[in-house]
Parts: structure tokens; C-alpha cells; sequence
């Protein structure tokens, strides 16, 4: 991919951006094919979020929004509207592919009313696609009504593994879910630190593919979930949605790696579920103990999982997924149930936070 | 792992809680899959691959096993490796299952081969928990679809198990050389499998610019209704391919154009443009439609496809910036060969919604550039308002499938030139698939495989399909064989003989240039 062409000015308005989109676009030739995708909007928090949305975008490849408008609130900058505009190009299948990225940075006034910079630079008639990084925004935001799917980066992933910042110091997990939860509500919600545990799902379920030990599965009498705080909550609130658990059958716990551990009893036999990850985050190990039997194993590598891996899958999906909102929605009863004890450890308090409800 | 109990039976089938939501949702059933002709050309470029693939997206369970059979003499480490040789990167999840893979080496004729079969299934069956399930592929030379059918029964290996087992058989093209020996081979199969468990494949059916053919007519307000003698002045469906025949000089002459692609791919394709609308899009639905559109398909008496037909070979010529031989001088081909390399034929639909209108077929190798696509050109305005000379480059409308490459939807419409004048000509509104989706695109094979092994048959080819695609094509055989349509010679890199374009002149009409 390459930035063939690009503009860039301070203090200057919506008709100059909008022109300024066209004169590159008019510039471009006519061999070259607009992708017609959709548009991405992305809201970031802050500079060096949007600094990471840019690189994630470069690395999407060909398969690309045929519009990116990547936006930044600075509350004390001296202009109101600065603008970037790039016209990205790339081969695919002996073909020009064409799309536009405009960053923008809005000084205060500007910002309280960012719904009147995004909606007249919206591509029409295709899919809006919006990804507040990394803060998720409240389901009453001035955005989300222009939105098909909302994209967060979720609540917390290995920073090295998915490149997704961490939850918000200070903010209680209880109310950070509950809000993804009502957000939930409002539109689809791709929730970018869910899909970069899917490799981790994946293998959890696969533990149970093998016909001899698939009796197992609705059998689970405990779960115990270590991993970075709080997607522990997260996974586990998965465990005890999909596998209709007791609460007090639940162990959480925040680690620096992920372990789940599933213990189940049928007809008197015993067998243990364990998946581990291995500090390098890119490989994960499966083991099937089941007593008197031998121990099934299995391991899958991944490739490291970059932004914009996790963004491209994010960025194909467009339904609700029923899944993740009730595994959301246990992850927040979960959370109340812990009493919040979450956000207001740190350091080695919250590593001995390791709960379990009785 | 430990040895599956009797009583694991059904248990597989149990629904997994955790997979709901995740790609292993659309898992296939636990199945051993036997490749025949597991050490050709088909399994190494197309059928593993696409397993391959399968297994990248957690779609292939974690009890399946493919056993390889061929007579090449092969070891199951020899065969393990070509699996993993067969794509670049190969995933964990492939590497793993392929560990596990067998092969047998032997010749279909001799009943050991398929003894030591029955022996290494059953192993699999043991040890990896495939609980009797079968799909065979049969990826051999067509002459021995049959035997290995026979074979397979005599050893008992044809039927399932139990009630919950299954036992399923893919066959490749060409499905028989002519009307006779197609029926032939349909009682053989049949004597050893129902027609619900035999999955004729094209993999034309597989690829999504085909099926799009059905969201294109079917999920849209504004086609349909133009769809028909009314708005339709004639039908293109273009097969052209800029390969010659390579190393299959052999094999194609015993087949030709008409044998390797009309019958089948041009056939399943034209099926889908004429079809009426199905009440789902289902197996039975789907082929029920595509059958009675092919029976309303007029078959010419041999005499008449003399006036309907053109058949060519290639000679030497220029094909991107590279001189290529004629097809004569091809390895494995007679000098004095009269195997077409090129058909262009011009059918008529005797049915309520296409009567009176031309459908033209066109396939070729050899041609300019590697192009599949379907062109519905509709009727010229009845009035044009407008000075004839500013509108000299207006052309009817028209709606194109590119089935490949660049896959997509054009509709052609008459647009005004800018400037003082009223000049107007045609221009295309476009929409392109690789610019317009981010999903995966499966492979043809990909999506076809993970249908045979689920069991859904909606893009496999049903017998009675098979024999009227026959049926059509039989006169024009006919017609070769007696000499009554001349073969014309066309350079290599040319879009076929001068009397192709005569075909449609005489009406006219014109190819359209993909």
C-alpha cells in the first residue's frame, strides 16, 4: 500500500477538506477502483491513539474502508480544525484499488459537536463502521446514531499481544461493562479485545471436539480464569454463560498469562480441560486429562496478533454477537458479585485479588 | 488417546455449549475422507489445499482423517508430506490432523488394495473416533469411477455402519463421454450408492460470482422483472481461458471443448441464468429448477447445428507477449488432430419467459486473457431522442457477471459526453467483490468439500441434470464426429475463427470483448 497523494493544512474548514478529497481523488486517474466497504470513523481519546489507528491502518492491506476519518479532541489546541487528507493506493487481483484517509484534529468548540465534521464527510450509502479508542464511548454518545457497528477496544488485552490499551485507571469494572452492556443495546458492538481471545475460545471449545471426552461438556462442575486484568471477567463471564454454571463454581483471577482450567464429573469419572498460554502470547497449549486415560494434548501457534489483524476481523463482522453481550452481561454480574473490588487494587494487591464467590 | 468406547456413539453429535459464536460452529461431522487418486495432480493443487484451508478456519473436526489411495508406491510419510507441501504456510491445526494421515498404494483392480483399506478405515476409525463415517472422492481417470465403486461394495465398504453413519461419494468431471456411457456410469454408481449420497461436483457451482447469479436475480426488486423475452435481446455466457492444454494434451484428446467445458461448467452456469425462481434455495429446490430450465433448452437435430455451431482449434500465435504453439504441435496430441479447442454454439429456450431469445455459448483456450463471464444484453431503446450521430457510440444496456478474475457486477447504460453537445455513449457502473468485502472468499473446492462432508448437496450436480446437460450436447457430438461442422483453424491469442463472430453478425449481434 502506499500514501500517493496527500494534503495536509492548519485552521482550515469542512469545504476545503471536501475539496481538497476531490482534487486528490480527480488527480488519481481512472484506473484506479475506489473500494466501496464501508466508512470507518475512528474517535480517538487522544494523540498517540490516533497515532496507532493510522499505523493499524496502513497494515489493513487491500482490503480496506474506501473512507477513513480518523478524528482527535485537543481541548487546548490554538486552531479549531486541522486536517490531513491521504489518497491511498494498492494492487490487488492486477487492479488499482483506491481509498481516503482524513485525520483531523478539533479544538474544544469543535469537538462538543463533532457529529457536524463526520456526517458531511461520510462516503453514501455504505456501512459506518465507528471505533472509539480507547475509551468506549456512552450509548447515549452523538455518534452512535450514525453508526451500523460500534468498535471499542474492549475492556483490556495483553498490550504486546493485540496492541489494545489497557483499561482506564480508576475506572470501576462494574460500570466500564455495564456501559459496553447498554452500548450493547444501542448497536453491534465489536468489541476488539473479545476477538483477539478468540484463538484462546477456539481451543477451550476444541478440548471437547474429541467424541470420547464430548460428554464432559455439560458436566462442568468449576472454572477457574487467570489472565490479564479484567478480561478474566470477560472469559469467565463466557464459561459461565455458555456452560450454565453456578456462581460459586467460579475462580478468577488476574495474571499476567492466561490460564482456564474446566473440572468435570460424569458417571463418576473425573476430567480436567487446561489451557495455558506461553509468555511469548503466541502459542497456547490444550490438555485433556480425564482419570485413567491418557492425557490428550494439543498446542496452537497463532501469528503475533497486530491491531490491525484484530481490526480487519472487527472490521467483517456487522451483527450483534449474542455471545459476547451475554457473556458481557455475566462478566458485569460477576463483577458486582466480587464487589468491586476490581479497579481499586494495584500492583501486587491486584495480583492477590484472585477471587472466588462463596 | 484413549480407544473410543461402543458407546461414544452419538455422543460426538452432542452439542459443544463453547462453540456457539465461533468459527468451529460450522465444525463438519467427525469422517475419514479417501482421496482416489491421491497422488495426482487434482488432490496436490486443488483438494488438499482446500482441506487445508478448512482446517486454518476450525471447520474440520479434530477426529478426521484423509487416506490417500493411488497406485503410485508411496509411504503414509510420503503422502503426510505432499499434504503439508500443498500450501505455502501451512496452518498448526493442518499439521496436526496430517500426522494422522494414511495412505494405501495399490491398483483399483485388484481387491487387495481395497481389503488393505477396509483395514486402515477401520484403524482410523479405532483411533481417531471417525465412528464409521465416510467420504469418498473419486479423483482418478472417469474410466474408473465405476471400478472403484464395484470395489468398495465388494469389500463392504459402501454402505454405512449404523443409522448415524455415513457413507458419501464425490465424483469429478467429466461424468461420462456422451449421453450412453454418462447413463452407463449412473447405473454403476447407483448399483453401489443412492443418488442422495453421490456428489457430482463442478466447481464452477463453488465459486461465489456463480451463486451471486441467484442473489443477483433473486434478492434484487429490479432484475427480475426484466429478466425475460420482454426486456432481453440475447444471452453470452464466455468461458475463455489463455492456457492451451498444457500437459493434459492426452487427455483432452479424448475430450475437447465441448466434453471439458460445455457440458458441464457452461451448462451449470447457463442453468443458473435461465432458472426460474426456486421456493428455496435448497437442494432439492435449487436442482428442481435447474433442470427444468436446461428441459426447456430446444435440442438442435445434428443437421441444424451445422447453422448453430462453430467449432476451431488453435495455432501457433501470441499470447501475452510469449509465442505458443498450435495445439497440434502440443505433446500428447495427434499432428493430424481434429480435438476442438473452441466451441461457440447458439441455443434457444422453448419456454414461456425466453422463447425467441439467442442464448451463445463461447469457450476457448488459447483465447486472449482468462475470463469467465455471463452478459445479458438487453433490447435497443425503442426511440432514441437524439441525433443519431451523437449517439453512435451508445450501445444497448447491458448487465455483466464476471465470474472471474475480478469478480463483480457492470451494468452498461447510455451516459451524456460532457460538453455543448448531446453526445452520449455507454458507460458501466461497477462493483467489484474484491473492493467491496471484507470476508474471505473460500475457493471453489473449499466451500464445495465442507458441503459434501455436512451433506448439503445444493451445489452438486443431480443425475437427471447430468443427462440433460447430455441430452443438449449429444447433436453437436454427433455433429463432430460426422464431420459436418468443419473445424477452423484460429491463432493462438485471437478470440476464436472468423465464423464464431459470423454467428452472432448474421443477427446483428456481437461478442462481447471481456
Amino acid at each position: 500500500m502506499s500514501r500517493t497523494e496527500i494534503w495536509s493544512v492548519k485552521d482550515t474548514s469542512l469545504p476545503e477538506i471536501y475539496t481538497a478529497v476531490q482534487n486528490l481523488r480527480a488527480r488519481a486517474g481512472h484506473d484506479a477502483i475506489r473500494t466501496s466497504v464501508m466508512t470507518l470513523v475512528v474517535v480517538a481519546a487522544n494523540e498517540r491513539a490516533a497515532i496507532r489507528a493510522k499505523e493499524a491502518m496502513t497494515n489493513l492491506g487491500v482490503r480496506h474502508p474506501g473512507r477513513t476519518i480518523i478524528l482527535s479532541c485537543h481541548p487546548k489546541m490554538v486552531t479549531e480544525l486541522d486536517a490531513e487528507v491521504s489518497l491511498c493506493e494498492a494492487d490487488s487481483d492486477m487492479k488499482k484499488l483506491w481509498w481516503d484517509e482524513i485525520f483531523i484534529s478539533v479544538g474544544k468548540n469543535t469537538c462538543e459537536h463533532i457529529g457536524s465534521v463526520v456526517e458531511p464527510l461520510l462516503l453514501p450509502d455504505l456501512p459506518i463502521a465507528i471505533w472509539f479508542t480507547p475509551i468506549p464511548p456512552p450509548s447515549d454518545h452523538p455518534l452512535i446514531d450514525m453508526a451500523n457497528t460500534v468498535i471499542v477496544d474492549g475492556i483490556g488485552h495483553k498490550q504486546e499481544l493485540a496492541g489494545i490499551e489497557p483499561p482506564l485507571a480508576g475506572v470501576v469494572p462494574a460500570d466500564q461493562l455495564d456501559m459496553l452492556v447498554q452500548l450493547c443495546r444501542a448497536k453491534p458492538v465489536l468489541d476488539l479485545s473479545w476477538i483477539a481471545w478468540s484463538h484462546l475460545r477456539e481451543l477451550v471449545a476444541s478440548l471437547f471436539d474429541p467424541p470420547e471426552v464430548r460428554k464432559f461438556v455439560k458436566h462442568i462442575q468449576s472454572a477457574s480464569v487467570e489472565a490479564p486484568h479484567p478480561s478474566a471477567l470477560l472469559l469467565a463471564g463466557w464459561l459461565w454463560d455458555r456452560l450454565n454454571l453456578e456462581l460459586n463454581s467460579i475462580h478468577v483471577a488476574d495474571a499476567p498469562e492466561a490460564v482456564v482450567v474446566l473440572e468435570s464429573m460424569y458417571a463418576g469419572q473425573s476430567a480436567q480441560f487446561k489451557v495455558t498460554s506461553d509468555p511469548s502470547g503466541h502459542e497456547l497449549y490444550g490438555e485433556v486429562r480425564v482419570r485413567g486415560q491418557q492425557v490428550i494434548s494439543d498446542k496452537v501457534y497463532f501469528p503475533p496478533q497486530s491491531l490491525s489483524w484484530t481490526l480487519t476481523k472487527a472490521l467483517s463482522l456487522s451483527d450483534h454477537d449474542r455471545i459476547y453481550e451475554r457473556a458481557l452481561i455475566q462478566a458485569r454480574d460477576l463483577s458486582i458479585a466480587m464487589g468491586r473490588v476490581w479497579g481499586t487494587f494495584t500492583g501486587a494487591q491486584r495480583n492477590q485479588a484472585a477471587y472466588t464467590s462463596s | 488417546m484413549a480407544e473410543p468406547e461402543n458407546s461414544l456413539s452419538g455422543i460426538a453429535e452432542l452439542e459443544n455449549p463453547l462453540s456457539a459464536g465461533l468459527e468451529s460452529e460450522r465444525m463438519v461431522p467427525s469422517l475419514v475422507m479417501v482421496i482416489f487418486g491421491a497422488s495426482g495432480d487434482l488432490a496436490k493443487r486443488k483438494i488438499l489445499p482446500a482441506l487445508e484451508s478448512l482446517a486454518s478456519r476450525h471447520i474440520l473436526p479434530h477426529s478426521f482423517c484423509v487416506v490417500g489411495v493411488a497406485r503410485s508406491s508411496w509411504s503414509d510419510e510420503d503422502f503426510r508430506k505432499v499434504a503439508i507441501e500443498a500450501t505455502d504456510n501451512p496452518c498448526p491445526t493442518w499439521r496436526r490432523l496430517v500426522e494422522n494421515f494414511r495412505y494405501v498404494p495399490g491398483d483399483y483392480s485388484d481387491s487387495t488394495t481395497f481389503e488393505r483399506l477396509r483395514t486402515v478405515l477401520e484403524e482410523v476409525d479405532r483411533t481417531i473416533g471417525t465412528r464409521g463415517n465416510r467420504l469418498y472422492y473419486l479423483a482418478t481417470l472417469p474410466d474408473l469411477f465405476g471400478v472403484v465403486a464395484k470395489a468398495l461394495a465388494n469389500e463392504g465398504l459402501s454402505k454405512p455402519q449404523n443409522d448415524e453413519s455415513f457413507v458419501r461419494v464425490v465424483v469429478e468431471k467429466p461424468y461420462g463421454r456422451d449421453i450412453d456411457s454418462a447413463r452407463k456410469l449412473d447405473k454403476e454408481m447407483h448399483s453401489v450408492f443412492s443418488e442422495e449420497n453421490i456428489f457430482r461436483i463442478d466447481h464452477y457451482m463453488g465459486k461465489e460470482t456463480v451463486q451471486n447469479v441467484l442473489a443477483l436475480r433473486f434478492a434484487n426488486a429490479i432484475f427480475e422483472p426484466i429478466w425475460n423475452r420482454r426486456y432481453v435481446d440475447h444471452v453470452q455466457v464466455t468461458v475463455a481461458e489463455s492456457i492451451g492444454v498444457e500437459h493434459r494434451g492426452g487427455f483432452y484428446e479424448t475430450a475437447g471443448a465441448l466434453r471439458d467445458i460445455v457440458q458441464n461448467h457452461l451448462m451449470q452456469v447457463l442453468s443458473l441464468v435461465l432458472l426460474e425462481p426456486p421456493s428455496s434455495v435448497d437442494a432439492e429446490g435449487i436442482r428442481n429448477e435447474k433442470v427444468k430450465a436446461l428441459s426447456a433448452v430446444l435440442i438442435p437435430t445434428v443437421d441444424e447445428v451445422a447453422s448453430q455451431a462453430v467449432r476451431g482449434q488453435y495455432g501457433p500465435g501470441w499470447i501475452e507477449g510469449k509465442e505458443v504453439a498450435g495445439y497440434r504441435e502440443e505433446p500428447g496430441v495427434d499432428p493430424e488432430s481434429k480435438t476442438e479447442t473452441y466451441v461457440a454454439m447458439e441455443l434457444r429456450v422453448d419456454n414461456w419467459r425466453w422463447a425467441g431469445v439467442p442464448i451463445y455459448l463461447r469457450t476457448g483456450k488459447r483465447l486472449p486473457k482468462r475470463a469467465t463471464e455471463v452478459v445479458m444484453q438487453f433490447q435497443r431503446v425503442p426511440h432514441l431522442p437524439f441525433a443519431r450521430s451523437l449517439a453512435r457510440n451508445l450501445e444497448p444496456n447491458a448487465l455483466v457477471v464476471r465470474v472471474q478474475p475480478d469478480e463483480g457486477v457492470t451494468l452498461r447504460f447510455g451516459a451524456k459526453i460532457p460538453g455543448g453537445e448531446f453526445r452520449l455513449r455507454s458507460v458501466s457502473m461497477d462493483f467489484s467483490y474484491g473492493s467491496s468485502f471484507l470476508e474471505h472468499t473460500p475457493e471453489a473446492y473449499e466451500r464445495l468439500l465442507g458441503d459434501a462432508m455436512s451433506g448439503d448437496a445444493t451445489l452438486f450436480i443431480r443425475t437427471d441434470e447430468v443427462d440433460r446437460a447430455w441430452q443438449i450436447v449429444d447433436p453437436f457430438l454427433e455433429a463432430w464426429a460426422e464431420d459436418i461442422v468443419p473445424i477452423k483453424p484460429y491463432p493462438a491469442g485471437t478470440w476464436g475463427p472468423k465464423d464464431a463472430d459470423l454467428l452472432l453478425q448474421r443477427a446483428g449481434r456481437r461478442w462481447r470483448t471481456p
